[in-house]
Parts: C-alpha cells; sequence; structure tokens
C-alpha cells in the first residue's frame, strides 16, 4: 500500500459505519415513502417531502461524514497522523478527497431513489417551476451547495474539537454566501452585460471563491499544526474578516470606478450637446376615461371580432382588426389589397362599420391623454392606446381604399388626412416605440395614396403637400436625443419579479444593484454620444456603408471604446427610414408627372426641377433608385439588398416594387 | 557523517509573549548513545523535543537532527526517526495487524522480520482492537510502530506517564530489550529517572528552560558526592562546589560537585570534624540539581 492509499483506507474505515448507517436510512425512508404512495395517498406530499429530502440529505451526509478533523481531535490520533512522514497537505487533500467520494456515492444513492419518488405525479411540485434552462441553473447552484456545503463541515471540523460541532458549518454557509456576493457583482459586472448570465456568474465566482477559501484555509490550519487549539482564533478572525470586508472593498471600488466614469462620460455628452435627462424617468400620462381613447379602443376591442366574421372572409385583407401576428403576415403580400366593388360598399355603407368611422372622427376631434403621471401598469394602456391608434389607421386606409373605388376621391384624401391627426396624437405620446408607429402610419398613409390615390389633375395637390411633409420628417428617433435609463430598472425588475425560490434569492441579491445601474448609465451616456456622432455622419450625407467603413477603421485605432462595437448598427433605421420615404417623394413625384402627362416619364430626371428639386439617392450606398416604366405603371427599387424596410424587419418587402397594373 | 545524532544551539521557544519555555537549550546527543533528558514538570522537555521532531518551529537558535533541519526536512527527517509521545494515542480502532498494515505504508524500511520478532518478544495480541488493550500494551504497541521502522533515532518522550507499576515494568522490559537489540540512538525524556539509570548512556538535567547539566552518566554519578553533616553543625560556608544544602530535620545534607578529597578536605578546613561522604544515585542529583534551583528561587522571593 502506497501512503496515500493508506491514509484513504484509514479515512474509509473510519467513516464507513456512518457511511453505512446513512443509506441505511436513505433507503428506510424510500422504502416508508414509497410504501405510502402505493396507496395511493397523500401522493402529492411524499412528492414535495420526497424533493425536500432529496435536496437536504446531502446536508445531513455533510453533518455526519465531513466533521473528520474534529474526530481526529476528539480521539487525540491528530499528533500521530502528522508524525507520519507524509507532508500535512497531502494528508489534508488525501482526507478530503476520500470523504468527499463516499459523500458523492451517498448522493447518488439518494439522488437515484428520491429523484425517481419525485417523478409520482412528473414532479410538478419542483420541476415544473422551472424552465429546462432553470432548471440546469437551479440544479447547478443545489449540487454546488452540497459541495460547499460539506466542504465548509470539513474546514470548521478543524476548529471544534468536538465531532458534532461541525455542522455550525453549513448554518453559517449562508451567511458567508450573501457576504460574499457583493464584491462578485461589483467584479463580473464589468465583464458580463447580461443581467441574467450577470447574475448566474456572480453567484458561481461567490461560490467558487468561497470553496477555494474553505479548502485553503483548512489546508493552513492543519498544515500549521494550530488546529483545534486557542491558536486558531487568529487566523479564523483573519479569514472572517477577509470574507466581511474585502466583498465591500471591491464593492466599494467599482461604485468609485463607475461613479467617476459616469461622471468623465455626462462630461463627455455636455461637450457633445447631447441632451440628457438621467435623473427622472419620464412621466408616463395615463388615458382619460372620459376622452376619446376609450372610443378607439372599444372600436379595437369589440369590432375586431365582428370585422373577422365569416362574412368578411372573403375581402381578405379588407379587415380593419390589426395585431402584430395579422400585420406581419399582411407584409408578405404586395400592396394594394385586391378590392372589389362589394367589399367597398360593405365598408361604406354598413350602419356599423359607418358608426365606427363617425365615433372615430369625433374621437380625433378631442385630445388624446392628460394629467400625465407615472406608475406600473401604464405602458401596457399606451401599448393597448398605440394598437388601437394602429388599428383606426388601418381602418382609414381602409375605408380611403374604398371611397377611391367609389371614385369619391375628395372624400379619399379627407380620409387619409385624419390618419395624420392620429399620427400626430400619437407623435406626442411619451411611449417607448411611439416614433416607431408613428413613421409606421405615416408610411401607411403614403403607401395608400399611391398605391389606391389616382393620378388625377384634382389629386396633384394633395401629392404635393405629402412630398413637402415628407421632406419635412427629419429620421431621428426621439430616443436618439435622450436617454432614459429607467429601462435598466425595469428589465433587472422584471427578471427578478418572480415567484420562484431561486429567483427570490436573486432578488434579494440584487438589493446590491446600484453599481450595475451606475455602470450602465455611464455605458448608456457612452453609446449615446457614439451614436449622436454616427447620426450626425449620416445627416451630413454619408451612406451607411462609408459610415461602417470609417466606424470599423477607428475601432481598429481603438478610438471607440468597445462597448460601443455595435453602435453603427443603431443607425440602421435612420437608413431604414430615409430609403423607405424616399421611394415614397418619388412614387408619389411619379403620380404627379402621370396626371400631369398621362403617362409616366422615360427617367426620374424628367421629374426635376418642376416636381421634386432633385432625385433623391439611395441613403444606403449613395447610388440612384433603378427607375423603370413598364406599361401603365413602374419599377422602382434600390440597388441591393439593404435597401429594406429596417422597421419591420422583413427584407422580403422591398421598399418599392410596384407592379404596373396596380397603378391605376 | 556527524558523530552527533542531535545539536541544539540557543533554541528558544515561548508560547505567549509573556511565557518562555525554553530558554537557550544548548543540546548535544551523540550517535548511538541512550540519552536521559531529565527535568521537573513544566522546565520545557516536551515542547524541546517537539522542536526537535520539528512539530513546533524554535523562536530563535539552531537545531540539527541527522545532520537534517527538524522543520524543512520534517519529511525526511519523520522517516529516520522514530517517537513515541506521552499518552500515544492510536487508532482504537485499529487491531495491531491494522497498525502495522497502516504505518509500514508510509516507511520502506519496514522490516517485517524485526516486526514479527517484536510481536512475539511484546506479547500483543493479534485480532484485539486496540482500545481492550491494557496501558502497557498500548504503549508498546506504539513503541513496535516505532521500532519496525529501523529508526536512526528513537524518541520517547515520557512514554511511561500515566503507567501503573506494572505496566511500566511491562513497557520498560520491551524497551530494554530492544535497545539492546538494535544499537541506536535513544532519547528518553521522563522525571522517573531510577527505571532509566541503567539504561542511559548521557543525561541532562533542564531546569527553567535551560540545560544546566548535561554529561556522561557515570562521570556525573561519579562528580557529584553527598555529605551528612550532623543538624547542630552550625551554617554551610559558600565553598566551591556546592551545589545544595537540605536540612532534613536528623541531618544536613549537602550535595557537593568535584574531586572527593579536595571536597572533603575544604570541609575539614572549615571546622567540620564528623560527617560522612556517600556516593549518589542520578536521581539524587536530579534531586539536588534542581532543590538548588528552588531553593534559589525561595532565597530571591525573601530577599524581595
Amino acid at each position: 500500500m502506497k501512503p496515500y492509499q493508506a491514509l484513504i483506507w484509514n479515512e474509509w474505515r473510519q467513516m464507513r459505519g456512518n457511511v453505512m448507517a446513512l443509506a441505511g436510512v436513505t433507503v428506510l425512508l424510500w422504502l416508508l415513502l414509497l410504501a405510502v404512495s402505493f396507496n395511493k395517498s397523500f401522493v402529492e406530499y411524499i412528492e414535495m417531502i420526497a424533493t425536500a429530502l432529496a435536496i437536504g440529505l446531502p446536508f445531513l451526509y455533510s453533518a455526519m461524514l465531513a466533521d473528520s478533523f474534529a474526530k481526529e481531535c476528539s480521539q487525540k490520533t491528530d499528533s500521530f497522523l502528522l508524525e507520519l512522514p507524509v507532508t500535512p497537505a497531502k494528508i489534508f487533500f488525501c482526507k478530503y478527497l476520500a470523504n468527499l467520494c463516499a459523500f458523492f456515492i451517498l448522493i447518488l444513492l439518494e439522488s437515484q431513489i428520491m429523484i425517481r419518488l419525485t417523478r409520482l405525479t412528473s414532479g410538478k411540485h419542483f420541476t415544473d417551476e422551472f424552465s429546462p434552462g432553470d432548471w440546469i441553473i437551479t440544479l447547478g447552484i443545489i449540487v454546488s451547495s452540497w459541495i460547499l456545503g460539506h466542504a465548509m463541515v470539513f474546514v470548521t471540523s478543524l476548529l471544534c474539537k468536538k465531532p458534532g460541532n461541525s455542522i455550525t458549518g453549513i448554518i453559517i454557509m449562508p451567511l458567508l454566501y450573501v457576504l460574499m456576493l457583493p464584491g462578485t457583482m461589483a467584479v463580473t459586472m464589468f465583464f458580463i452585460q447580461d443581467d441574467n448570465l450577470w447574475i448566474i456568474s456572480s453567484l458561481l465566482l461567490a461560490f467558487i471563491i468561497l470553496y477555494c477559501l474553505c479548502l485553503v484555509f483548512g489546508w493552513y490550519l492543519w498544515t500549521r499544526r494550530i488546529a483545534c487549539g486557542k491558536r486558531i482564533l487568529k487566523p479564523v478572525i483573519a479569514v472572517l474578516a477577509i470574507i466581511l470586508i474585502a466583498p465591500w472593498i471591491l464593492y466599494g471600488m467599482a461604485y468609485l470606478i463607475v461613479w467617476t466614469e459616469l461622471k468623465m462620460e455626462l462630461d463627455a455628452a455636455k461637450k457633445n450637446h447631447l441632451i440628457l435627462d438621467i435623473q427622472q424617468v419620464l412621466p408616463l400620462p395615463v388615458p382619460d376615461e372620459q376622452n376619446a381613447v376609450p372610443g378607439i379602443v372599444k372600436f379595437a376591442n369589440n369590432y375586431s371580432e365582428q370585422l373577422e366574421s365569416s362574412k368578411l372572409d372573403s375581402i381578405s385583407g379588407w379587415s380593419a382588426y390589426w395585431n402584430e401576428t395579422e400585420f406581419r403576415k399582411k407584409q408578405d403580400d404586395k400592396l394594394p389589397i385586391k378590392a372589389t366593388l362589394e367589399t367597398a360598399k360593405y365598408l361604406l355603407l354598413n350602419p356599423e362599420i359607418n358608426k365606427c368611422y363617425l365615433t372615430l372622427t369625433t374621437a380625433l376631434k378631442k385630445p388624446f391623454y392628460q394629467n400625465g403621471f407615472k406608475s406600473e401598469g401604464d405602458n401596457d394602456k399606451y401599448f393597448s392606446n398605440a394598437v388601437a391608434s394602429r388599428t383606426a389607421a388601418v381602418f382609414l386606409y381602409n375605408r380611403a381604399h374604398a371611397l377611391r373605388l367609389m371614385q369619391r376621391e375628395d372624400e379619399m384624401f379627407e380620409c387619409l388626412k385624419n390618419i395624420d391627426i392620429i399620427t400626430d396624437k400619437l407623435a406626442k405620446e411619451p411611449l417607448e416605440n411611439s416614433y416607431f408607429f408613428e413613421i409606421l402610419l405615416r408610411a401607411l398613409k403614403y403607401e395608400a395614396a399611391i398605391a389606391v390615390g389616382p393620378d388625377t389633375l384634382s389629386s396633384i395637390k394633395y401629392y404635393h403637400e405629402m412630398i413637402k411633409e415628407i421632406a419635412s420628417i427629419n429620421f431621428i428617433h426621439p430616443d436618439d436625443t435622450y436617454i432614459v435609463f429607467a429601462k435598466q430598472d425595469s428589465d433587472i425588475d422584471a427578471y427578478i419579479d418572480s415567484s420562484s425560490l431561486a429567483r427570490q434569492f436573486v432578488k434579494a441579491c440584487c438589493r446590491l444593484y446600484s453599481p450595475r445601474q451606475l455602470y450602465y448609465k455611464a455605458v448608456w451616456v457612452q453609446w449615446h454620444i457614439q451614436h449622436q456622432k454616427l447620426l450626425r455622419l449620416a445627416q451630413a450625407g454619408k451612406t451607411f456603408w462609408e459610415i461602417e467603413k470609417d466606424f470599423y477603421l477607428m475601432l481598429r485605432k481603438g478610438d471607440i471604446p468597445l462597448i460601443n462595437a455595435n453602435t453603427y448598427e443603431k443607425i440602421r433605421p435612420y437608413f431604414g427610414y430615409k430609403a423607405r420615404f424616399n421611394t415614397y417623394k418619388i412614387c408619389l413625384a411619379l403620380k404627379i408627372y402621370k396626371a400631369q402627362h398621362g403617362r409616366f416619364p422615360d427617367s426620374l430626371q424628367q421629374l426635376v426641377p418642376e416636381i421634386l428639386p432633385e432625385i433623391p439617392c439611395c441613403p444606403w450606398d449613395g447610388k440612384d433608385y433603378v427607375y423603370k416604366p413598364e406599361d401603365n405603371g413602374f419599377i422602382l427599387k434600390g440597388n441591393d439588398e439593404a435597401d429594406f424596410f429596417w422597421g419591420l424587419d422583413n427584407i422580403k418587402y422591398r421598399s418599392w416594387d410596384i407592379k404596373p397594373e396596380k397603378i391605376k | 557523517m556527524s558523530e552527533n545524532a542531535i545539536v541544539a544551539r540557543g533554541v528558544r521557544k515561548a508560547y505567549t509573549r509573556k511565557k518562555e519555555v525554553v530558554k537557550g537549550l544548548d543540546l548535544t546527543v551523540k550517535r548511538g548513545a541512550v540519552y536521559a533528558l531529565l527535568g521537573c514538570n513544566g522546565v520545557g522537555k516536551t515542547t524541546s523535543i517537539r522542536m526537535i521532531t520539528g512539530q513546533l518551529a524554535p523562536d530563535a537558535g539552531d537545531i540539527s537532527v541527522l545532520g537534517l533541519d527538524p522543520v524543512k526536512d520534517a519529511v525526511k527527517l519523520r522517516r529516520k526517526m522514530a517517537y513515541v509521545a506521552e499518552g500515544q494515542k492510536l487508532y482504537d480502532w485499529m487491531t495491531i495487524d491494522d497498525l502495522i498494515k497502516f504505518v509500514k505504508a508510509f516507511y520502506p524500511e519496514w522490516d517485517d522480520k524485526v516486526c514479527a520478532h517484536l510481536l512475539k518478544m511484546f506479547g500483543l495480541p493479534r485480532g484485539v482492537k486496540l482500545k481492550d488493550y491494557s496501558r502497557g500494551m498500548y504503549t508498546k504497541a506504539a513503541l513496535l510502530g516505532a521500532l519496525c521502522r529501523d529508526p536512526d533515532l528513537l524518541i520517547l518522550d515520557d512514554p511511561m506517564l500515566g503507567l501503573d507499576t506494572a505496566a511500566r515494568r511491562e513497557f520498560m522490559s520491551g524497551v530494554v530489550d530492544a535497545i539492546h537489540e538494535f544499537d541506536r540512538t535513544v532519547i528518553f525524556s521522563t522525571h522517573i529517572i531510577p527505571e532509566i539509570e541503567a539504561l542511559s548512556d548521557y543525561a541532562g538535567i533542564m531546569v527553567d528552560g535551560r540545560l544546566t547539566l548535561e554529561a556522561p552518566v557515570d562521570e556525573i554519578k561519579a562528580s557529584f558526592r553527598e555529605i551528612r553533616l550532623p543538624a547542630d553543625a552550625g551554617d554551610v560556608p559558600e565553598l566551591p562546589g556546592i551545589v545544595s544544602v537540605r536540612n532534613t530535620g536528623e541531618d544536613k545534607i549537602v550535595t557537593v560537585k568535584g574531586v572527593e578529597s579536595e571536597m572533603t578536605a575544604a570541609f575539614h578546613q572549615a571546622g567540620f570534624r564528623f560527617f560522612t561522604v556517600n556516593a549518589m544515585s542520578l536521581e539524587d542529583v536530579f534531586l539536588a540539581v534542581t532543590a538548588k534551583k528552588q531553593e534559589s528561587e525561595v532565597r530571591s522571593q525573601e530577599s524581595e
């Protein structure tokens, strides 16, 4: 036998009795629960008890097995061990590994037994609470707690003269863990952006540090031969002080660093003339129950079902009902939607739908919102409101189409102007996505005008107005001019606002969240400065591909912090909107030309300067749009795939590709 | 190879700032010698031995054991050295065979023949757990574990402490046989002196953390004499060589160190006519040397 084999053999022989007893107790418990479950009584409770035992029993194993040094000390064999011609470190780790192996053998036994029992009713009381991803994390936390608990007992057994006292290790473990967390959270926040990943890695790091600290501390006590004596007080106090102070020093340092960083970024923001509103979250006004909004909401809610009814199925695409899925589905269809006189008549003559129209037009004359204040849940109301607004806009769009078919052109343009009212009101709404809604509704209006609008002389003034309107649109998202930090708070709140035990624990840990918030603020300011710079370049006439190239050059030189490495991607919406609205402008100009000359021009240059002062280029690559008159219509498109409407993430829906026959 | 197995110079050790246990130990143990380290309880014997075995690091001074540093070369040294401590505890659940199996794993030099021989000689019952052994047998088991590894140095730190007379004799017979059969350096730390007097080649007497006397046992016994004076003989003058003076009531006993004829002449010159001169045992010398210390402590307390 080699020395390490002898040490392991000795350790095994000493704990053999305990291992057998614990295995016996586990099997007996299992048999007991199984017997009761066969009677099919209390099955749910048995499952819960089995789950609790599956998690809790390993702590009992730790308490019973891992107090190896306390046993050596109580039977005074520690000096005999230390007199052997092997290093104390070897003795320490041989004992630990032998003990850990026995511990895991018991865990394997009990997990096999208990987990089978927890599957009596698909383990719903415990396992169903977690998604597969969460389940792995939870299992990781449980297993690491077992290992840490075992190590804690093993080390505290060096501090206790009586074996039973080592159980203190398990009791103080959660406290040490919580003390350790601020430091690990403070350190990891610089490297991990994702909140979920950050919390998990902080927990993992705290576990690793605590575990290593345990083993190193145990090894120190044993090799310095100061275990089980008064002299342990000094190192114990030293280690406790490290556990208590070090994380808070790290936390304090992290706070100081991010606070300084934020100050620097705020100064830089001021120098870049970036308007900052970081102190308060924007107030969210709530809809007034007495004003027009309920009418629109009612429209959206009550009539959607009716408009979806079998009668309207025959006029696919005419439904005023709007939701995200439906709308996205529509994007695959080419505008305009095929309309028939029958469906047009239905929309214009049906009394219920006319009532809707009247409600809507009355509603649009009233203010949308009043008395802004912030409270949880308001955002949901606003989202419903925005959806209702879009529903109303689609309704107006369809009505305009019907009016066009019935050759009531002036009424059609009036109907489209109502979309403007909704758009303007929506633009004033401080909703996170209001700008997106606004752009969407505007696009809807122009698309309606281009698709179904007449190219008669009487309609020319409307198209001119629309061209002017497009020219006045600033394609910068309102969010680009100020910063709303509330998002970050709500993100973490959303994550931790859960009933699961694991997340409740995380919630408790997240009380120490301030440096993370500061850090986010600093990053956001930094990000916005960079974003602003890029937008200015875009406004100055640089194409997207030029900006991207410059950005990478700057990145290579190190002029841009790595955290902003994807910033240039964030200016895509600007180019997306710009490209899409450029084509609207050209299309409207083409319709004016058709009204004036009875045919579409041979080239776009014929629109200059009477209708358009100049032909806009594609902002993505700076090249001219491809234009081709065909029979009674035209094809207009960009040069490459970049010319899509970014806002809808739908590359199939090209910004413009109108088939000739669809232009009446 | 050095002729000394152990050399300690100026070794100091304190457990607390106020309490220094070893206050400058100078000790030399020759190879192959049986050395008796004597001293009263609490004079620092065990602390000194724990420093020699490398269990404790000295605060000051140098120690060399078999040419090795006991702290830095602890593992090497433990291979060459065996140590049986006072009240040595072994694993009670082990039988003697388990103990042999366990200890043997750590010593490549383990000698099975010696082991079998010692087992027979010590009469240790097999198949019985150590916890069921008598105290004497238990200590013998520890001694067996120490001897079978063929150590160059055997340190016995008061192994007989707490043993009753029968157990002590049982243990000592084992030790005597072992020492006679195997030629090796042995250090005995004890205050049960008569038991080891015949065995020891050298003796060192520790008083108050220092070695006040270190010499071959025969030399010690030859150089110390006990002079008995009548109780009414008057005060003993400050003569050179006087180690201690004790008054038993009937006699006044003066322990002297030096040449017997010179001391006798000095006492005659001092006016003492009736006295007897006796040879001393090691225990008597030990008592006299430690009594001197105690006496000087009493004197210093009185003068204060």
